[in-house]
């Protein structure tokens, strides 16, 4: 008798490989964080002397987003609050996610944390992270 | 042998649950996935034509209507517009947002690391639940969402008919 049991793994990996085609933002995603409902969409750019990130964070008020720098990871946090005045009643489609999100990036050595600056604009957030004026390699001579 | 196929049926079964929770899932949120296309490439120069090679030829424009008694508000989120780029229209019960999402020139200079975020020209349309009074709509952008305050069409408002006994 020949029995054809599936693998249920290759199953799960067959759907989240077609889930990644679809929505790639709810693929494994090391700079997403595990506790956050949605991640912002983000692009970063490396100039001579700084790197820019912009991430797309319609709807959240400057107010509520929080970032830090801590042993070279940023952490970008925030969240998306429900309008206040309006009850849950009424609504014919809903595809807005609320709540917390967060996404952190390992960065380079040459950041300078110390003068990373923040500006947030119609909904996208602009981050410049200005790099530290690389140490010139030495050289040592030798005497005898 | 009945232990298998207990097995197997088990698995039968996982599978269809996943299937039909990503039905769901695609149900809810496919509509919000908009096709973003090249705009017109005349002032585009090099660097911008290579960041909308590498950026996604989509992007999620996520959209919220709600009906109260006497209007249809709809919230749309497109980060990073300028409002007189979105170009709103409403014909009988449908929406239509469209506009060009553009690469900034200073945005263009340098090497780009990662690009998930979409640009070009896209458009959306959104059925609504009532007719409304076009002539008196609202529109609003901020923080990157668009918002719409769309008056029902005079006979469209819910009238309640007192009933009396002659």
């Amino acid at each position: 008798m020949s029995l054809i049991l599936r693998d249920p793994w290759q199953l799960l990996d067959q759907w989240r490989r077609e889930m990644d085609q679809v929505l790639p933002q709810a693929r494994d995603d090391e700079t997403r964080v595990v506790g956050s409902s949605w991640a912002p969409a983000v692009d970063i750019r490396e100039e001579d002397d700084r790197y820019v990130l912009h991430a797309d964070i319609p709807g959240v008020k400057p107010e509520d987003i929080e970032i830090s720098m801590d042993k070279g990871v940023l952490t970008i946090r925030g969240e998306r609050k429900h309008t206040m005045e309006e009850s849950k009643e009424g609504y014919h489609r809903q595809e807005r996610q609320h709540g917390v999100f967060m996404r952190r990036f390992a960065l380079p050595e040459t950041v300078n944390a110390e003068a990373i600056s923040a500006t947030s604009k119609d909904g996208v957030l602009e981050l410049t992270l200005p790099k530290t004026a690389e140490p010139q390699p030495r050289k040592i001579k030798v005497t005898h | 042998m009945a232990a298998l196929a207990d097995l197997r049926g088990g698995l039968d079964r996982a599978w269809e649950n996943i299937q039909s929770g990503w039905r769901t899932l695609v149900a809810r949120a496919e509509q919000a996935i908009t096709r973003f296309r090249p705009g017109e490439a005349a002032e585009q120069d090099e660097d911008t034509r290579a960041l909308l090679r590498s950026s996604p030829g989509w992007g999620l424009l996520a959209a919220e209507v709600r009906e109260t008694a006497e209007e249809v508000s709809v919230r749309l989120e497109i980060p990073g517009m300028e409002p007189g780029a979105l170009d709103v229209t409403v014909q009988d019960d449908l929406l239509r947002v469209s506009g060009e999402k553009r690469a900034a020139r200073e945005q263009t200079r340098g090497a780009y690391h990662i690009t998930e975020r979409a640009y070009g020209c896209f458009e959306r349309t959104l059925r609504l639940p009532a007719r409304v009074d076009s002539e008196r709509a609202q529109a609003d952008y901020r923080h990157g969402v668009l918002t719409l305050r769309l008056p029902k069409h005079a006979n469209a408002v819910s009238r309640r008919i007192e009933v009396t006994r002659t």
